[in-house]
């Protein structure tokens, strides 16, 4: 498996899960707060690829990304 | 499906949207999220992509319900989105004090985005699950769940699978190595698809 830190803290940034402030605007992840900027690219494609692979599995074509501003959405109207 | 089509496909999606049709608007979303996104790809080092991408599209939900906002033209939508989209991401790059990674001046200079839109591919799809379900079964289950729940926090998902939530993160970057290894020997870059 792998154990290589960046790779762990680049995967968890890779989530579509983003924290809110009490106002309601959406934060940005704090693993990606601690990716220097290198890695921040490296983030970027693997976010991509992984936005396409939910989308090419999902039903309706929705990545977690979508799924995630339904959801806001739902709540918020 | 020609340019053409897929624009009116686009279009006809967020004028549906625009009478509060949530369904509509998952349509449009699933069109313009992965152009909105690449077309961010200059503020990555600045700017939780993730984040930006999000608001973008609630922004345009709440535009789209606004009755006195007029839309005209080709791609309207998509072209609004993109304006949208570089507007956040400056936010946030000032919000959080990022401008040391990026020319700022020149980020607010840049020409919208001309990143065209394409639908995902059922071939494509039919070679994910194909190289999915070769996987070896933990890095599968952890993936497999982080793909279909990834909007929820990591470890609600971890536990799911019942994994700490260090392992499974360890078991989606092998899944991930494995599928792109085997999605390669089937003639797929996911990456060169992208770039």
């Amino acid at each position: 498996m792998s154990d290589d830190p960046r790779d762990l803290l680049i995967e968890e940034a890779a989530s579509a899960f983003r924290e809110r402030n009490a106002w309601g605007r959406i934060l940005p992840s704090p693993s990606w707060l601690d990716l220097p900027a290198e890695e921040r690219d490296a983030l970027f494609a693997r976010q991509l690829e992984s936005r396409l692979i939910e989308q090419a599995l999902d039903p309706n074509g929705l990545s977690t990304t979508a799924r995630a501003v339904l959801e806001r959405l739902k709540v918020l109207f | 499906m020609t340019d053409e089509h897929r624009a009116d496909r686009l279009e006809d999606a967020f004028r549906r949207a625009r009478s509060g049709n949530l369904e509509a608007f998952a349509e449009w979303m699933a069109m313009v999220e992965i152009p909105l996104r690449r077309s961010l790809r200059r503020f990555a080092r600045a700017v939780d992509v993730e984040a930006a991408v999000q608001e973008t599209l609630t922004r345009m939900w709440v535009l789209a319900s606004d009755s006195q906002w007029a839309l005209e033209g080709s791609d309207a939508s998509l072209k609004y989105a993109f304006r949208v989209a570089r507007n956040v991401a400056l936010e946030e790059v000032r919000r959080f004090r990022q401008d040391r990674f990026v020319e700022l001046e020149e980020l607010e200079n840049l020409l919208e985005g001309l990143v065209e839109m394409e639908l995902p591919d059922p071939a494509l799809g039919r070679a994910i699950e194909y190289c999915m379900e070769r996987l070896p079964r933990q890095p599968r289950r952890a993936l497999s769940a982080r793909l279909r729940d990834g909007c929820l926090p990591d470890r609600e998902i971890a536990a799911g699978v019942g994994m700490k939530v260090n392992s499974f993160l360890q078991n989606i970057v092998r899944a991930r190595r494995l599928l792109a290894d085997c999605l390669e020997r089937r003639g797929v870059r996911l990456g060169e698809m992208l770039s």
